[in-house]
């Protein structure tokens, strides 16, 4: 990479860390570090939990995704803005009013210490995990495009996130945040700028060709449960997960415990309500944008370079004679997308026709390119998160790559940091507090709260190093989160079911976990649709469990 | 005693008002979505 893209990606990082700290007020109670004396504005808290979720995981993935699978994974979101709302008259109010540190503080309140204690352990072990996938994302691309080990890729990220998240607490989080979603939409609308320029057709060509591979198929309205993105998982189990995940994960309930009201609060999530789609959209667009500007640029045969450099020493010939094969259909390919661009009327749908037969013979080429990646090096051969670093580092005008690398390394760290701040936060309060020493003072929480971010950043780095090899990796996070989320739902259902009782919840919980286990392993019902059988399991077994013969709380 | 979720008549209002305009906004995007999808699909 250009020196120029290093120095943007240097100073930017600099700055995130330095006024991160800089910003941060009042760091030296519980409250201060944990939840911002509750001071933080709506659009700081709203940018901050759309910066959250906004990872470096969809930074590389989800463009990659745009380029080898078009639109549809945007069904994903469709159930968000619902669940925001919904979310706002009903576990905002009652989190934010009844000043908790954590939302499974809450259910202690409501139900019991056991239900606290096992929502925020099983927080704790997926989250935990998660970290380090999120770090795993950014750091394998970064090692394989830049040629350098792992585990200090993982490190060039884990490092100075760990020390702005100790030092600054939440308010360091949040405005690290704030200038994550400013650069990532810039670098987007720059890229999206810049593919359009060089693309040597027109945005309706551009659409016309794409829309020839069904890129921009964007709803599914089958009702197929084996179906990983349908519009009706994306709106039912969508909905499900995001309530689960903005409703009762830490790391989303604490940005909104910090803003100023319960309006504030409210305000902030609605920001994700309004702009989610849209914004996935643009991402999804620019991967899609990718694969056209691919049609007229010969890109890579094999997107990872060290995969590629693999393939090479150990089978130099046979892929050589693919790379030539893969020249001449490229060729052919370029021709055909051509053909789309200049055809009309009647001669479209002919010209789409064998321009998508072009496009098939690329992929069984490039089908076999990473058969042969799969024998040479064992690991799993997909490269669809390499796709858009390749592109950036080959494609782009020196500055513009380095604004993107730095807005990957930005949103990594500030996953990550609001991660491990949340999970901090649970460690200290719902365990260390609560079970171990309840009456210490300010001085020593704060002291512990930071060694336990630093233990969950070290835990999380060493995730990341062993992550690399699951698959694509947006889907792995989100199928982490999966196996807990519906049935953590479930139980804050339950406490708003007059009536219902501490066992109800405890049971119910551990039923309904049972039951998405069984589900994942037993069945092929997607991950999406697992929010909804642990949410309803926890119901149908709490409630009636509640009312059989108990007078406890 | 267990907390009860506030259901008080400008909460509901509130909601109301709130998930008018987001279904709005988003059956504008979804929309679009859709007509990209109908127009250039094969």
């Amino acid at each position: 990479m250009h020196w120029i893209n290093w120095l943007i990606v240097v100073v930017y990082v600099v700055w995130v860390v330095v006024d991160g700290i800089r910003k941060s007020k009042d760091t030296d109670t519980v409250s201060g570090y944990f939840l911002a004396n509750k001071s933080l504005s709506w659009w700081v808290v709203g940018l901050s939990v759309m910066a959250t979720q906004l990872s470096a995981v969809t930074m590389i993935g989800t463009p990659g995704q745009g380029a080898t699978d078009g639109m549809r994974f945007i069904q994903l979101y469709l159930g968000l803005p619902l669940a925001m709302v919904i979310l706002g008259v009903t576990i905002v109010p009652l989190l934010h009013g009844s000043g908790v540190y954590t939302a499974y503080e809450y259910l202690e309140r409501r139900f019991d210490a056991r239900t606290r204690a096992l929502t925020a352990f099983l927080f704790l072990i997926s989250r935990g995990l998660s970290a380090g996938v999120i770090m795993a994302a950014p750091g394998v691309v970064f090692s394989a495009v830049f040629g350098i080990p792992l585990v200090w890729a993982v490190a060039l990220i884990g490092v100075p996130t760990v020390i702005y998240t100790m030092i600054g607490g939440v308010q360091a989080v949040a405005w690290a945040d704030v200038k994550q979603m400013v650069l990532i939409v810039i670098a987007l609308v720059a890229i999206m700028i810049v593919l359009i320029v060089q693309m040597p057709v027109n945005p309706d060509e551009a659409l016309r060709i794409a829309g020839a591979t069904g890129r921009l198929r964007v709803f599914d309205f089958s009702f197929d449960l084996s179906e990983r993105y349908t519009f009706w998982s994306g709106v039912i189990g969508g909905t499900f997960l995001m309530l689960s995940y903005f409703g009762t994960d830490q790391s989303q309930v604490q940005r909104y415990l910090a803003a100023k009201s319960v309006g504030q609060a409210r305000s902030s999530l609605l920001m994700s309500a309004y702009w989610k789609i849209p914004l996935q959209a643009l991402v999804l667009l620019v991967g899609v944008g990718v694969f056209v500007y691919y049609q007229f640029v010969r890109p890579p045969l094999l997107y990872n370079p060290a995969q590629e450099a693999a393939v090479v020493a150990e089978r130099g010939a046979a892929y050589d004679a693919l790379r030539s094969d893969y020249a001449e259909a490229f060729t052919l390919r370029e021709t055909a997308a051509l053909a789309v661009a200049d055809a009309s009327g009647d001669d479209v749908s002919a010209a789409m026709e064998a321009f998508v037969a072009r496009e098939a013979d690329i992929q069984t080429i490039r089908g076999e390119a990473l058969a042969m990646v799969e024998d040479v090096t064992g690991e799993a051969s997909v490269d669809t998160n390499y796709i858009f670093p390749r592109f950036v580092l080959s494609e782009l005008p020196i500055g513009l790559a380095g604004l993107f690398i730095a807005g990957v390394f930005a949103a990594a760290m500030s996953s990550i940091a609001a991660e491990l701040n949340a999970l901090s936060t649970a460690s200290v309060i719902d365990f260390y507090r609560r079970w171990m020493k309840p009456d210490a003072d300010d001085a020593h929480y704060l002291a512990v709260s930071k060694g336990a971010t630093a233990f969950w950043g070290l835990f999380a780095c060493v995730v990341a190093t062993y992550a690399a090899t699951l698959g694509s990796l947006i889907e792995v996070v989100n199928r982490f989160g999966s196996f807990f989320y519906g049935s953590i739902l479930g139980v804050f259902l339950l406490a708003m079911v007059p009536g219902a009782k501490s066992r109800g919840a405890f049971y119910g919980l551990i039923i309904g976990m049972a039951t998405v286990g069984f589900v994942a392993f037993g069945t092929t019902i997607e991950y999406l649709w697992q929010n909804v059988i642990g949410a309803v399991v926890v119901l149908l077994v709490g409630v009636p469990l509640s009312r059989i013969g108990s007078t406890e709380a | 005693m267990p907390e009860e979720i506030p259901s008080d008549g400008s909460d509901r209002s509130r909601f109301r008002t709130t998930l008018i305009r987001v279904i709005i906004v988003q059956v504008i995007a979804l929309g679009l979505l859709l007509l990209l999808q109908l127009h250039y699909q094969l």
